[in-house]
């Protein structure tokens, strides 16, 4: 058994890519890390490792407390992190979720190929930025009556499919069917609702982006085709965004109350951003209800910019191509959730939180369609601008090792301000060039942020997955274009 | 992102973006604060003040004022596309209940014709402390969202 000491503790290797903190007081539980030594070695001193042994410390939290390849540095639990609470003794905690409530991944297929898309592709970014307001300060096309944002908040996605954005397929190829039951819009803030009013549709900035993509490589041609991918050079388009200000202000309140109305617990946390409130108390039942209007939110935002895809393909490519872009499915990444899990042997329900980690449910799970039940749920890990994507998919092993869940994406490596030492818009842009990926950007600024060599490689973080068995991959992506703000 | 020597200074965080700020009193401290919570965002000398906010935040300990003052100017950014220039009359105050009061009115620009890089999500309370200095003043810390 290979062993690691990083941030004061022993790290074991009980199983591949399996590493292990064992509990000792105050932990409840131990951590358990999905991750490989060249992973482990970038993240060791970032306090991400310390993170989760805070986190294993919470009350009624079940198992282990999880953390996937991805993992770095957040706040109170680390990005990459996976936490069951159990429902009668065990809490909810909005440091859990992340300030980007429901950030998360929309993947569209086309009809069309790579050698159809290709020579236009100046021209559909060019409809892509028209069309779907990216940036800082972007305001939303829409304009929501108080009903309309009322109904939304409630019932998510298939709001906007009955005021003519998308269609009813596009939600049943949704995480949840594109809401989370449980909304009560008057739990979130009138300032949460104002902040979320005029975003609405909008991609946001930071690392959110939307990226038209091919398909590179198929490692599961059946699994593939079930998921309305035809093969090789097939166009595809990631979404990437979530709640906008919407969310960050329902994390940002529901922090500052829980701290407000429970001074005793704040003055015993290691990290005041892990507050949290009890399972079953008023505040937490707020926070679930404000959480999930938020979640509901983030859920239609991708739907409405699906749709705008959609508008963007049919001003390139005609109607009949724009008429045939279907999604693959959407999932949400920072979220807490209601789920029932199996834990010794015993069925049992959880607050499940993902704090910068996918769902990746096993086949025969039956939210999912029809189609895709042999198979498993769609889990969809973005990379980092540039370059490549991962469609993956969930099964048994990730129910049993860690609550159906696997990694969400490259994770961090470089901060912003090194990145801008680093790099100059032009060089990064240049660097895209040369492997012919195409970019619009709303700031010059943001483009060096997220330069490619910022990132870790997710390359490591699919294999660890994929080795493990939490999940499989299916197809490799690689960008043509990206939109950013 | 430039760092201004005596006001803030940028601190290397993986993911997202921290600073230290200084100031002689609350005031001056939120106000230094403030500007390196835009200064992520964009150039704020560039920013003109052609536009003026009124606010009054309020919270029973140092740390939650500096927390609410900027998420206040946070969510400025998004309803009303706010970009801060700097700040009128700004006051920092502890009450005899000993709550904190921030108010003042933030200055600024609407933000479109500007470069604007880089989206503040959030406030955090990660690694966040506001304490004296040795020779004088005050020293914040604060790590915000992007």
């Amino acid at each position: 058994m290979k062993t690691m000491e990083a941030e004061g503790y022993t790290l074991k290797e009980k199983k591949k890519n399996i590493w292990y903190i064992d509990a000792k007081p105050p932990m409840r539980v131990p951590v358990k890390m999905f991750t490989n030594e060249k992973l482990l070695d970038k993240v060791a001193h970032d306090g991400s490792i310390k993170q989760a042994v805070n986190v294993a410390t919470l009350p009624g939290i079940v198992k282990a407390s999880i953390v996937q390849a991805d993992q770095h540095v957040g706040y109170g639990f680390s990005i990459g992190g996976v936490a069951a609470f159990d429902m009668n003794d065990g809490i909810v905690s909005p440091g859990g979720i992340g300030f980007d409530i429901n950030c998360g991944v929309r993947l569209l297929a086309t009809p069309l190929t790579l050698e159809e898309v290709r020579p236009k592709i100046k021209e559909l970014l060019d409809r892509l930025f028209a069309n779907c307001p990216v940036g800082v300060g972007s305001e939303a096309l829409i304009r929501l009556s108080d009903e309309d944002y009322q109904d939304l908040m409630k019932r998510g996605a298939a709001w906007a499919v009955d005021k003519g954005y998308g269609t009813a397929d596009d939600l049943a190829h949704c995480e949840s069917k594109g809401c989370i039951p449980g909304a009560d819009p008057n739990k979130a803030s009138r300032r949460a609702q104002k902040r979320g009013r005029k975003q609405l549709g909008t991609v946001g900035a930071g690392n959110h982006f939307i990226e038209v993509q091919y398909v590179e490589e198929v490692f599961d041609e059946d699994v593939a085709n079930a998921y309305r991918m035809t093969g090789k050079g097939q166009v595809m388009v990631m979404i990437h965004c979530g709640s906008r200000g919407f969310g960050h202000q329902v994390c940002t309140d529901y922090i500052r109350r829980m701290e407000d109305e429970q001074p005793e617990l704040v003055a015993g946390l290691a990290d005041k951003n892990l507050i949290y409130a009890p399972l079953g108390s008023e505040i937490a039942n707020d926070y679930f209800a404000a959480m999930c209007a938020a979640a509901n939110y983030a859920f239609t935002n991708r739907h409405v910019l699906g749709h705008y895809v959609r508008k963007s393909f049919e001003e390139v490519f005609g109607k009949d191509v724009a008429a045939k872009i279907t999604t693959v499915y959407d999932i949400a990444h920072n979220i807490a959730k209601k789920e029932m899990h199996t834990v010794d042997g015993k069925e049992q329900e959880v607050m499940l939180h993902r704090k910068g980690a996918t769902r990746a449910f096993p086949p025969g799970f039956d939210e999912l369609p029809a189609e895709y039940q042999p198979h498993g749920q769609p889990v969809l890990i973005p990379g980092s601008m540039g370059t490549c994507s991962y469609v993956m998919h969930g099964t048994d092993a990730a129910m049993n090792e860690c609550f159906g869940s696997c990694a969400h994406g490259a994770g961090r490596l470089m901060s912003r301000f090194k990145a801008n030492k680093e790099f100059s818009p032009d060089s990064v842009t240049a660097q895209l060039h040369k492997h012919k990926v195409e970019i619009k950007a709303a700031s010059r600024k943001g483009i060096t942020e997220e330069a490619p060599g910022a990132y870790k490689d997710v390359d490591q973080v699919i294999e660890v997955c994929h080795d493990s068995g939490i999940a499989k991959k299916v197809v490799k992506l690689i960008p043509v274009g990206v939109v950013k703000g | 992102m430039e760092s201004k020597p005596g006001k803030y200074e940028y601190l290397d965080h993986t993911a997202d973006a921290k600073f230290k700020a200084w100031g002689k009193d609350f005031s001056e401290l939120f106000e230094n604060a403030a500007l390196a919570t835009f200064g992520i965002i964009t150039d704020v000398e560039k920013v003109k003040p052609k536009l003026e906010f009124k606010f009054r935040v309020t919270a029973k300990k140092k740390e939650a004022c500096l927390f609410d003052f900027l998420d206040h100017l946070l969510f400025l950014l998004d309803t009303e596309g706010f970009l801060l220039h700097s700040f009128k009359d700004l006051k920092v105050t502890r009450n005899c209940d000993s709550t904190f009061w921030a108010t003042g009115t933030a200055k600024g620009d609407y933000h479109k014709g500007y470069d604007v890089s880089c989206n503040v999500k959030a406030v955090t309370y990660n690694d966040m402390y506001i304490k004296a200095k040795n020779d004088s003043g005050w020293e914040a810390q604060v790590v915000v969202d992007l």
